[in-house]
């Protein structure tokens, strides 16, 4: 059932792991968003070329499909809990309550909220999703088409709004 | 192509469909939950028909992670989409242009707060008696993993509390 293959695309997963977990996680320089991605998108993009690459020679599609899915899962968990340590706002709240922190004390909270909300607009404009055009906040194509997925996914999954 | 891969495909677009009708019915409030439910009845018929059609045990396995990886993403998205700043203010500037104050007035720090605050209780994550709110079990479970994971992510508590 696992051929040489899979058990090579496996062994690199655990050697991913392991470098981040006994070198890689004590580095200054893997402590951004954009590093972390970097460590995960990049190897994942040469293992996808080299399993496809070997899924053309050897009509092995379902070695690649299995790779591909496998890396999407690992990274995709292990980047979803770097960033909800990172700065989750709810976890922010509970951890302010697990202190024993006074409702003003709490209520301060509401300090990040604005920062960050002024964050993401600034962020929103500089990946060319949002402008400012006289003295009003508007979506550009591109943005058009991330609000519209945006729209579509609440709407499909049928999800309250939570901000 | 795999034939697992497009079974697969048809059934997580099933189970996305299935989680948006359940959500409409009202069945089970956590979107989360009622996706692992209906994703997981679906997965399971998923294996069933993948054991009868696939040639190898590597079909099945290949069709499996597949369907897995893209629950996985869908769950990620969708509570991404519920939750996050930045998808909020895509949604709203869907409906047309908004000033600064205007955005201002919608992500006010302390309404912010509140609506975590409202959700927290609603998963029974904390306690409110009076004006004291405390950690429930489950919330204080919720905190020692994020504790770990962030010793674990070598990281630092959010620079930015102000408590």
């Amino acid at each position: 059932m696992f051929s040489m293959p899979v058990l090579v695309f496996v062994s690199y997963l655990v050697a991913h792991f392991a470098f981040y977990v006994f070198i890689a996680r004590r580095n200054a320089w893997l402590r951004s968003e954009k590093a972390i991605f970097a460590y995960h998108f990049f190897p994942a993009c040469v293992v996808a070329i080299l399993y496809l690459l070997f899924a053309m020679y050897d009509d092995k599609w379902n070695v690649f499909v299995f790779v591909i899915s496998l890396q999407g899962i690992y990274s995709l968990s292990f980047l979803e809990l770097w960033s909800l340590t990172q700065g989750s706002y709810s976890l922010s709240i509970l951890e302010a309550i697990e202190r024993n922190a006074a409702a003003s004390a709490i209520d301060n909270l509401s300090t990040i909220g604005e920062q960050k909300r002024a964050a993401r607009l600034e962020n929103l404009q500089n990946l060319g999703f949002v402008r400012l055009r006289d003295g009003k906040y508007q979506l550009t194509p591109w943005g058009s088409v991330a609000a519209w997925c945006c729209v579509l996914l609440t709407s499909l999954s049928n999800v309250s709004e939570g901000n | 192509m795999p034939a697992s891969l497009l079974i697969s495909g048809v059934v997580f677009f099933v189970a996305v469909l299935g989680h948006s009708i359940a959500g409409r019915l009202g069945m089970i409030q956590n979107s989360v939950a009622r996706f692992l439910v209906v994703g997981s009845v679906a997965g399971l018929t998923l294996l069933v028909v993948l054991c009868r059609h696939a040639v190898s045990a590597l079909d099945v396995m290949a069709g499996l992670t597949f369907y897995a990886f893209l629950c996985e993403l869908y769950i990620f998205l969708f509570t991404m989409v519920s939750s996050s700043i930045s998808a909020k203010t895509l949604r709203l500037l869907w409906q047309g242009p908004m000033s600064a104050e205007q955005l201002e007035a919608v992500y006010e720090g302390a309404g912010m707060v509140q609506r975590r605050l409202e959700r927290l209780q609603a998963t029974h994550l904390i306690r409110t008696e009076g004006k004291h709110r405390t950690l429930t079990a489950k919330g204080e479970r919720l905190v020692r993993w994020l504790r770990f994971f962030r010793d674990f992510f070598h990281r630092l508590p959010t620079s930015n509390c102000p408590i």
